[in-house]
């Protein structure tokens, strides 16, 4: 068989139909599943079929719980087999969605080596976002249709043989350089790569690895994970990342880095296969998926007065949108079944519509924080460190309460979410520190971006509170062009959806004298406003911390 | 509860347990390890944070540790499996008892799973006597079947903030008070709690940090040799994990045999005043709030004295357990760019001398 013809995604199917759980598993763009799941399908053995999950899922469904039907049947709890133990081969479409719960059994599940996922996304949509835990476990990603090339019987052969193949020193030690070059942070992934290299030798019919499959392996493996080209690792940080041309030229040049010869053979091919846009997603420290994001936001909320913590339950009059709790409607129906067996003559359990209890839920109103922070050259030279003081001092307000905080910056052609709704300190402190300043005003679109995250944070049942630091100058318009008529006028026009949708919103005036901007922004947001004089970080800080306080009472 | 596991049967060694990758071959991570060991020795240290990316082994290494932790004799068929050698710490039945069976158990390990409930992790009312029999039983839960061992938690930093009280008023108090659905129940639930995450994902309340007793930064190396040597163990383990685990059987063994001998010789191990002073210098030098802290600096050196074969803790026992036991103490400006690691070297040099 030739190596060199078959197509990247092929090359997945038939390893992972080899390997199995071992390998983890792969994330596959949405319109490449079914090519790949027909190919997994011919190459794998029977009992290692694939089986659709939705994301919905439970994580009783996962792990098994009280099954609720043999319960009342036999009067005695009987536990269902949870599906991480039934049925080790998933395909989970929308993995986005899957909760934090069954996130973590699932990857728990895959570094005992128990589980292969096969985990769809939609690579078109940027909320899609794959939690980083198990992004980090599944070897492969696919955007490439696969073709069923592997038999059932091939793959029993070069199981044969991958019993017996191994793999050289020296290959271990060139793929961990060529990892540690591209910025690759766990030797996980490079154990990853090892057994992979060792699966293509035993497709391939070979008894020991040799170089191209150590480079394929490099390639399948290492290069979707890549956070920055090899040669760039001491180059300081820079605020803007280079323009995409700029790229090529680098990666010409490190052609030319003194490397050892088979390292430089598996970053060739890992070079090979870099997305275009690469710089620009290291750029934000985030790597391939938008790793780093908070998937909760993601995930599908139960409606309001079904979150939070369990207190008790209560007895429910009618069920009307509510979820039974099942145990305790089972336990204040155990002391009657006596007298009602007598009564009714069965075996069976008796429950009536008196013993229906549902749970009484402690929500928990939990407040996010939005920051929009103008950038721009107006406010840069004036006030821009003074803005990062108060955010900061906030920051620490919120870290305390547990709040949430997320960070938008608006500044020359449009706006950017720095910081997704995070409760990690950590992550908002780097992400402030590296907020650069200069150019237009795109209020509106900041104005914009503030509104869809405030909508984003309120369905998931949180208490959004937006505040805009700016001096309400907007100069240029969505489409980032410098027109400052017709900037105000959409500014005007998005900051009368905050009024709308009654968001909680206030805007600080960092202008040196208060502007009239400023005002006519919050009245037009029904927000509060609050010019700020010229004073330090904790003055600024002050009224938004009362005002915070009164919002989350 | 009998829950259906894996169908498979993992390679088991002698004691029957299942084969985890060993404990003395997990490369680096020394820090770690050293503080693993030294819940080990003196459990009243009080449990363990260890903080740090994906990927750098958190989780590997407190499995392999749990493999790696001696036999306890236990009473048989007890939910709490009480020590028969220790009738004041049993639990109402155990106490009562005139004759008690003894069995050797290997440690309980406890895998606190993220989703876990209330009923799951503090007990519920047995639903199988109170349906058939109409009778109120307590069903003990996980925090009993990790009494006299270990509860580990992943990602501690995600669970519910109402689990994380229980627990740490369960581990800080020794036992489990059960007051609901008109049961009233009380039992041992003596535990070593080890808690990891990733700091990314979010953060812990700093009144809990303080409720842990040891708190280790996890970090990968970055260099080259380092990797190969993980990568290689990895493989060879994955290959055969038995001949894996007879090659390390050896170092597993004179570890366990090291940490049983600290056992024993901890009561013996003296803190000189002056050592009792430096402590509470460099505690009062941090401003670290309340005691905990120069009680858990004191235990720890004293456990590490006693791992280490010595009669006295000194100034070097203290010196090495200051980060640890401090790292997540220090009342934290939480914007202040110096980590709590610098300002507590700073310390050191400054009330313990160099």
């Amino acid at each position: 068989m030739n190596g060199q013809s078959i197509a990247d995604a092929t090359w997945v199917a038939g390893l992972l139909a080899l390997c199995g759980p071992s390998l983890g598993g792969a994330l596959i763009a949405q319109d490449s599943v079914d090519a790949f799941v027909a190919a997994y399908s011919k190459a794998a053995n029977t009992t290692a079929q694939l089986r659709s999950v939705p994301s919905s899922l439970s994580s009783d469904a996962l792990e098994g719980a009280v099954d609720l039907a043999a319960t009342l049947a036999f009067g005695k709890p009987v536990h269902g087999a949870g599906l991480l133990y039934t049925n080790p081969y998933m395909l989970v479409r929308r993995v986005e969605r899957l909760d934090a719960a069954c996130t973590s059994l699932m990857a728990q599940a895959l570094d005992r080596n128990e589980l292969l996922l096969i985990a769809c996304i939609d690579l078109h949509d940027d909320d899609a976002a794959l939690a980083p835990k198990l992004e980090a476990r599944l070897t492969f990603c696919v955007e490439d249709d696969a073709e069923p090339v592997w038999s059932n019987e091939d793959i029993l052969l070069a199981r044969a043989k991958l019993s017996r193949n191994s793999i050289e020193p020296r290959y271990i030690k060139d793929l961990c350089e060529a990892a540690l070059s591209i910025g690759i942070a766990s030797p996980r992934t490079v154990y990853q790569a090892v057994i992979t290299s060792r699966a293509i030798a035993a497709l391939l019919g070979l008894a020991t690895v040799d170089e191209n499959c150590v480079a394929l392996a490099g390639k399948l493996v290492l290069a979707h994970r890549a956070l920055h080209l090899p040669a760039e690792q001491q180059e300081p940080e820079q605020n803007e990342p280079p323009p995409p041309e700029q790229q090529d030229e680098d990666s010409l040049q490190n052609n030319s880095s003194p490397k050892a010869a088979d390292a430089e053979v598996i970053l060739e091919a890992i070079k090979a296969a870099l997305p275009p846009n690469l710089l620009q997603m290291a750029g934000d420290g985030s790597g391939k998926r938008g790793a780093g994001r908070n998937v909760k936001s993601n995930a599908p909320r139960k409606a309001a007065g079904q979150r939070g913590r369990r207190i008790g339950n209560k007895r429910a009059s009618s069920l009307a949108g509510q979820r039974l709790d099942i145990i305790a409607t089972l336990r204040n129906a155990a002391p009657w079944q006596p007298l009602r067996r007598k009564l009714g003559s069965t075996d069976r359990m008796v429950v009536t519509r008196d013993d229906f209890r549902v749970s009484r839920i402690k929500q928990r109103n939990e407040s996010t924080a939005i920051f929009a922070v103008d950038a721009s050259g107006s406010t840069a030279f004036q006030r821009l460190a003074e803005a990062k003081g108060a955010v900061e001092t906030i920051l620490a307000d919120c870290y305390v309460r547990r709040d949430k905080v997320a960070l938008i910056a608006f500044r020359s052609k449009k706006a950017e979410l720095l910081l997704p709704p995070t409760r990690s300190l950590e992550r908002a402190k780097r992400a402030l520190a590296g907020l650069p300043g200069g150019g237009g005003t795109p209020l509106a679109s900041g104005l914009d971006e503030a509104f869809a995250l405030a909508l984003q944070v309120r369905r998931g049942g949180g208490n959004p509170i937006v505040i805009f630091l700016t001096d309400g100058r907007g100069n240029v318009t969505r489409e980032g062009e410098g027109n400052r008529a017709k900037a105000q006028e959409e500014s005007q026009a998005a900051a009368r959806f905050f009024a709308a949708e009654d968001i909680d919103a206030m805007v600080i005036d960092v202008s040196p004298e208060p502007q009239k901007t400023a005002r006519l922004l919050a009245t037009a947001m029904n927000a509060r406003y609050f010019p700020m004089p010229r004073a330090n970080a904790t003055d600024i800080a002050r009224p938004i911390s009362s005002a915070l306080k009164a919002v989350s009472a | 509860m009998a829950i259906a596991k894996t169908n498979k049967n993992p390679p088991a060694n002698s004691r029957g347990q299942k084969i985890v990758y060993p404990f003395s071959a997990i490369a680096g991570q020394q820090e770690l390890k050293t503080c693993l060991i030294l819940t080990a020795v003196d459990p009243s240290i009080g449990g363990l944070l260890a903080m740090g990316d994906r990927g750098t082994g958190k989780s590997t290494t407190v499995r392999a540790f749990a493999a790696l932790l001696p036999p306890i004799k236990a009473v048989k068929g007890c939910a709490y499996h009480c020590d028969p050698a220790s009738p004041q710490s049993a639990c109402d039945d155990c106490r009562v008892a005139a004759t008690l069976k003894s069995e050797t158990i290997n440690v309980p390990v406890v895998d606190l799973p993220l989703g876990a409930t209330e009923d799951r992790v503090a007990g519920a009312l047995d639903l199988e006597r109170a349906l058939s029999r109409g009778e109120k039983v307590f069903e003990p839960g996980l925090l009993a079947k990790a009494n006299r061992g270990y509860l580990y938690i992943d990602e501690v930093n995600l669970l519910e903030d109402h689990l994380v009280d229980l627990l740490l008023d369960v581990a800080a108090s020794g036992e489990n008070l059960f007051e609901r659905e008109g049961l009233s129940v009380r039992h041992p639930a003596r535990f070593v709690l080890i808690g990891s995450g990733n700091p990314e994902e979010g953060e812990l309340r700093p009144q809990l940090l303080d409720r842990f007793g040891l708190s280790v930064e996890v970090k990968t190396p970055q260099d080259v040799a380092s990797w190969v040597d993980i990568v290689k163990r990895r493989d060879a383990y994955e290959r055969d994990p038995e001949a894996f685990y007879g090659e390390w059987s050896d170092e597993e063994t004179k570890l366990r045999q090291r940490i049983q001998a600290g056992r024993n010789k901890l009561k013996d191990v003296v803190v000189p005043d002056a050592i009792q002073e430096s402590a509470a210098g460099l505690c009062l030098a941090l401003k670290t709030d309340g005691l905990r802290g120069q009680l858990t600096l004191i235990r720890a050196a004293r456990a590490l004295a006693a791992f280490e074969k010595q009669k006295t803790v000194d100034m070097k026992h203290i010196k090495r357990m200051a980060l640890p036991s401090l790292r997540h103490r220090l009342r934290r400006n939480p914007l202040e760019e110096t980590g709590s690691a610098v300002r507590i070297e700073r310390a050191i040099q400054d009330v313990l001398g160099p």
